[in-house]
């Protein structure tokens, strides 16, 4: 099984263009030893998440060349397990309607480590 | 000139024309007969000379003197009249209630001392659209009739009659037409003369003249005038408060339209708005957390300084979130809900959060009261908005009161059973909630902004001045009232009206 075993530590993709929010998330999740990977497009996401596997996904929603939405579609029709948690900064689209697609979790920015954690763990 | 319309007049002058001539001539033939003049042209020229001289002041004395007397007398007659319209007329140019210019009316009517009326009568209005006369200004009138004359229909009693026949109603003595009567009831006789306007009777004037009176066509053609000039009177004064109606209705749907397009004004710019700035408030904050984690544990300043920075994130989020509500209040999660259980669950929820300084909560909410169909999240949010500012108007303590009941709306308001989009229709069952403190209230100049967003009394750090204008976006959605009512000094009353639903 490519599931990792240990609860607490987990294999995790950030995905956001907003650099600066993915630098600082990044460091303050393998500070708490997580493991992470960071896409600044959703071009580059959708070559990481085949490539990789990946405990849970953080998506933006608005991004260069895929959107979030669009992302979270590639991984349900590809049937690849993993988490989808949406961080967006405005709910462009509602809650609801991402959890229609098949969004596990929905947080709004600005967000802190903690409630990332207890969603993953979740 | 209608001293010559009565026959009976055209024949006394007639006779005393004619017994005139016959003592002139007989004056003259004494005198010709005694001055022996023979017969010819100079006897039958003072004949005549004579027959003028004579007979004028004869003529002046019997008739002409009468005449004139008479028709001095009519032109005196008809300036009282002129002069009463005229006062009447002056009287409808003054800002006066209708009713204080009708009994005005029955004054100048009273007034004029050669009618042949007892001081007594009064006027009549029409109810609106309604075949019902009501009594609206008398003078004199004993209270048991104006008991008995209070609403009237038409074709009822001599009122009546003149209303629905639109013709004069002339009585010399009580008969079988006066059908309002009572024990003990004084002799009298009526005119009843209708106002009419466009072929619709709008009123009546009743006027009471000593029992076997004479109907005088003088007196009837008075009261007419006068009903006329009151028809032009009325009509205008119903014409200017529909229009003054219309004008109030108009300003109240600019003012409606004004605030919607303001909300949504802010509902746009708050999307644009959030987008912006919630992205650097989540870089800020995780930056933070990076800083929180990586600094050495000892510091405790840095560590204070960076809960400090955590607070004020999360107070501009809280405000961005506020703003949100202005485009999301939409987006309603319809539930049956108990109101009271809601309201117990918001006043809860300040308890737990705020401290309450001598500050006492009076629950008066009825029970077993209809549910509502409410998005509960939404509904406690505008409760809690309310207790605390409720709480911020009594720094030195006071009480709030929670009240909650259910109502049959009756009586046609603002937004209630006036126009096609009213919220409110009337016989239709509400839920009303109040709450009220006894804080330092709102003066009347701000009372009018408290709903308008972002207008706040307390100061920059205090509040953002879009609680109340949220809470009352989020009741219109539900299509639900809110209001103020304030006395400054005295404390504040907030009222939400919501609908009950069908059981």
């Amino acid at each position: 099984m490519p599931w990792r075993n240990n609860m607490a530590k987990k294999k995790i993709l950030i995905v956001d263009d907003e650099k600066d929010f993915v630098f600082f998330l990044k460091n303050n999740l393998t500070l708490k030893g997580h493991s992470i990977d960071a896409a600044y497009d959703g071009k580059e996401a959708l070559g990481l998440i085949k490539s990789g596997q990946y405990d849970a996904v953080l998506l933006d929603h608005n991004m260069p060349e895929l959107t979030g939405l669009e992302i979270v579609k590639y991984v349900k029709e590809k049937n690849i397990k993993t988490k989808v948690v949406m961080v967006t900064g405005y709910e462009e689209i509602s809650e609801s309607f991402a959890k229609a697609f098949g969004v596990d979790a929905y947080l709004t920015k600005p967000v802190t480590v903690e409630d990332v954690e207890n969603v993953i763990n979740g | 000139m209608s001293l010559f319309f009565h026959r009976r007049t055209a024949v006394r002058f007639f006779l005393l024309l004619i017994a005139s001539i016959f003592i002139a001539e007989f004056l003259i033939m004494f005198l010709l007969e005694y001055a022996r003049i023979p017969r010819g042209f100079i006897n039958n020229l003072l004949d005549s000379v004579i027959l003028v001289v004579v007979l004028y002041p004869i003529l002046y004395g019997l008739v002409f003197r009468k005449i004139r007397i008479e028709f001095e007398n009519e032109i005196k007659k008809d300036y009282d009249i002129q002069s009463a319209l005229n006062s009447l007329l002056r009287l409808a140019l003054k800002d006066i209630p209708l009713e204080t210019l009708l009994e005005h009316a029955v004054d100048l009517i009273l007034s004029i001392p050669w009618l042949a009326f007892e001081s007594r009568g009064g006027i009549f209005l029409a109810e609106k659209n309604m075949d019902i006369l009501e009594i609206k200004a008398q003078r004199g009138i004993d209270e048991v009739i104006q008991k008995a004359c209070k609403r009237r229909p038409f074709g009822d009693c001599l009122c009546g009659l003149a209303a629905s026949e639109q013709k004069t109603q002339f009585a010399s003595r009580i008969d079988e037409r006066h059908s309002v009567t009572y024990k003990g009831i004084i002799p009298h006789g009526h005119y009843c003369v209708p106002i009419i306007f466009g072929g619709r009777t709008l009123g009546v004037i009743n006027i009471y003249v000593r029992e076997g009176h004479i109907r005088n066509r003088k007196e009837e053609d008075f009261l007419i005038m006068v009903a006329n000039a009151l028809a032009g009177i009325i009509m205008r004064r119903r014409a200017e408060e529909g229009l003054r109606e219309a004008y109030t209705k108009l300003q109240e749907m600019q003012d409606q339209l004004i605030q919607a397009e303001k909300l949504n004004a802010i509902g746009q710019l708050a999307s644009g708005v959030a987008h912006e700035v919630r992205n650097p408030l989540g870089i800020i904050l995780q930056g933070v957390e990076y800083l929180e984690a990586t600094a050495p544990p000892k510091e405790k300043s840095i560590l204070e300084a960076i809960s400090m920075i955590k607070d004020s994130v999360k107070r501009a989020d809280n405000i961005v979130a506020l703003l949100l509500d202005f485009s999301k209040a939409a987006r309603l999660n319809l539930k049956t809900e108990d109101i009271n259980s809601i309201l117990e669950s918001s006043i809860g929820l300040v308890k737990t959060k705020f401290k309450f300084i001598n500050i006492d909560i009076v629950k008066e909410m009825r029970k077993d009261i209809p549910k509502v169909l409410v998005d509960r999240n939404k509904m406690e949010q505008v409760f809690i908005n309310i207790l605390l500012n409720a709480i911020q108007a009594m720094p030195d303590g006071g009480r709030i009161t929670v009240r909650s009941y259910d109502k049959k709306l009756e009586e046609a308001k603002n937004g209630i059973g006036r126009r096609e989009e009213d919220y409110f229709r009337l016989g239709e069952r509400a839920i009303i909630v109040e709450i009220e403190d006894t804080g330092i209230g709102i003066p009347d100049e701000n009372l009018k902004k408290i709903f308008d967003p972002f207008f706040t009394t307390k100061g920059p750090r205090g509040g953002s001045g879009l609680g109340l204008s949220v809470s009352r976006n989020i009741v219109i959605m539900h299509r639900a009232l809110m209001n103020a009512a304030s006395k400054a000094g005295k404390g504040t009353k907030i009222t939400i009206m919501l609908h009950a639903m069908e059981e």
